[in-house]
Formats: structure tokens, sequence, C-alpha cells
């Protein structure tokens, strides 16, 4: 998918307007399904690309699908995530054997964000096999989120029970479309809001 | 090949690539993350890792802060390619069989030397799918991290 045609998709989704908002509607989320970029070159481009193309091929198709969704993120925000990425697609830093993350699992992730509507960016990480991790920690709070394809997350919490003497450890695998409620009992906010808790 | 018991008040140093480092928002380095001690899968002609591989740190002399240094420059030195922003995880072996115990886990964690690394280690009975164990560890057992930008040449 070019520029232009991601440009297009943009147009084509819910309120888009071009400004910066927080939150994304749940409507629009499950309409967040416009063309998958570089899905086709996935599939060959272990054979026919060096690692260093795969992983701007990876940070190309990350930052495509994020401006489909530009408007629900604000500008600082935007900009300081395709930092992070950038750092963590950095070919001098990847590890050869390593799977660059797919456009799956960049899907998900950004999905996920949206759903979220967390006001701190999560910490980025990828596994060996090309799945974005999203990581929020608080103290010894900690949130990990690893995103597959098809909107499927593996994830982790360890959160200090309210009167600090014990944890709650937690691992799940979901859809998610069930995640937000599935982490509710775990007073999420003091990942998603700046500040102390 | 030689393989002996290592010790359960003894320390693993276990190398995690940049990827696999938990960072906040503005990319500080908080921890490690649990695909951190996830065994490889099997890809294209490489097989899957059986094994966890870390670094005995003991194999050294000296104070613990020297040991771990040198366990750091025994694996810039072996074949393992070591990124300039990576890091390297810290637990006891007593930590990191009782965390595995909790979890009816029988491990064994074992000094097989290599050509490249005399102090490597083993830890043999590690699952290959655990998420619950994999977070255990890196969020509390095997957690203490050592960026290696911060180990000197």
């Amino acid at each position: 998918m070019s520029a232009i045609q991601a440009v297009a998709a943009m147009r084509t989704m819910p309120g888009a307007n071009g400004q910066s908002a927080r939150a994304m509607p749940q409507d629009s989320i499950s309409e967040f399904h416009g063309s998958m970029p570089g899905t086709s070159a996935d599939a060959t481009s272990a054979v026919r690309t060096t690692m260093e193309e795969r992983l701007f091929q990876s940070s190309a198709n990350f930052k495509i699908l994020t401006s489909m969704v530009a408007m629900h993120l604000p500008v600082e925000w935007r900009e300081k995530m395709f930092q992070q990425i950038d750092t963590l697609l950095d070919a001098e830093q990847w590890e050869s054997d390593d799977a660059p993350p797919t456009v799956f699992s960049a899907r998900t992730f950004l999905r996920l964000i949206l759903a979220l509507n967390s006001s701190v960016r999560p910490g980025l990480g990828a596994s060996h096999d090309g799945n974005l991790i999203a990581a929020w920690t608080k103290g010894k709070n900690r949130l990990t989120v690893e995103c597959l394809g098809g909107d499927r997350l593996k994830w982790s919490v360890v959160r200090e029970a309210p009167d600090r003497e014990s944890v709650d450890r937690i691992v799940g695998a979901t859809g998610l479309g069930r995640f937000v409620s599935q982490l509710a009992p775990y007073r999420p906010e003091i990942w998603f809001t700046s500040g102390e808790q | 090949m030689a393989s002996n018991k290592i010790d359960e008040a003894q320390c693993l140093l276990r190398y995690v690539a940049p990827a696999r480092l938990r960072r906040d928002e503005d990319n500080n380095v908080v921890g490690v993350l649990p695909e951190a001690f996830a065994l490889r899968p099997a890809k294209g002609n490489q097989p899957a890792e059986k094994y966890l591989s870390a670094t005995w740190v003991g194999y050294f002399a000296g104070i613990r802060n020297d040991q771990i240094a040198q366990a750091v420059r025994a694996v810039r030195a072996s074949n393992l390619k070591v990124k300039t922003t990576s890091g390297f995880a810290a637990g006891t072996v007593k930590d990191i069989t009782g965390g595995c115990e909790s979890m009816n886990i029988k491990i064994r964690v074992l000094h097989e030397p290599e050509d490249d690394n005399k102090a490597h280690s083993a830890v043999r009975g590690w699952p290959m799918e655990n998420e619950e164990l994999l977070a255990l560890m890196a969020n509390e057992l095997w957690s203490e991290v050592v960026l290696n930008a911060d180990v000197p040449p």
C-alpha cells in the first residue's frame, strides 16, 4: 500500500477530520480493518530481502497503519511512538534470528492502543517470532501484552494488592474484544494515567 | 561434554536481546520482558532450543560486581553477537529453581562449558511454553538487569 493509498484509506475512517483526539470510539475500532500494508510482501521477503530491508518495511508498515488512525492519537504521542519503533527496529541492534514484527501484529497493537485509551505510551519490545510487545510499568506493577495477529493477545499482570502486602499475578490469552474487561479487576488506571496513583 | 550441577547459592547471567528488554515510554530500560526467557522454537533448518543458556557468574573470581563484569566479557568473547544496547538478567539458582518448583517444574542447572564460553551453563527441563513461568522470572525472580553498555571492555 502506498502512502497515497494510506491517506485515502484514512479519509474513509469514521471521524477523520485531521484533529487529534484521545479516544477512538468502539465502532471506529471495529472498522479499523483497512488494507494491510505489505502483507503480500511479508510472505516472500524472508528470501528476497536483507534483514535491514525487512526491518525498514516493518517500520514503514507500522507507520502507514498508524497514519490510518492518526486522528485518534495526539501528534506528540504519535511522533514519540515512531521514535520508539525506530529504536526497536534499529538494524544494528536487531538479532538476526528474529523475525521483524509483522503487519498483523502491528495492527493488533494499534487496535489495543486505541481500545485502552491510555495517556501513557507502552514501552515496546518484540518476540522471536515477529510479535510486538507492549509493556507498562509502575514500580512493581507490570502489564505486559504480546500482540499476535488477528486481535489475539497474550498478557501478564503483576499488581500489588491495595494493602501492598501481597501481589496478584495472572497470565492470560484472549481476544482484544474481551481484554479490557478482563483487565478491569486489576485497577489498570495505574498504568494508563500519568502521575502517581 | 562435562557437566556439573551448579550450587543454589550461585548466580546466573542470561543475555537479553535489546528487543526483550523492558522499557518505559521514554525507552529507558526498566527490566526484562518475559519473552527473554523463552526457548527459541524450531525455525527453518534450526532445531528448537532444548535448554536455556546462561553464564555461571561464580565461575569467575572476585566480588560479585567483578564476577558479573567478567561474565559479561565472557559472553562478548563468545560466538554470540552481543548488541551494544543489550542487557543481561541476573538471578540466583535458588530463586530460579524455587520458582520452577512452585509450578511443579523440575529443572537442573548445570555447568556445561563450551569452547567459546567456559562459564556456560544450561538450565535443563525448561518448558517450551509456560507464560506464567516466564512472567514470574522476568518480573520477580530473574529480574536484575545489567546493561551491556555499563560494563567496560
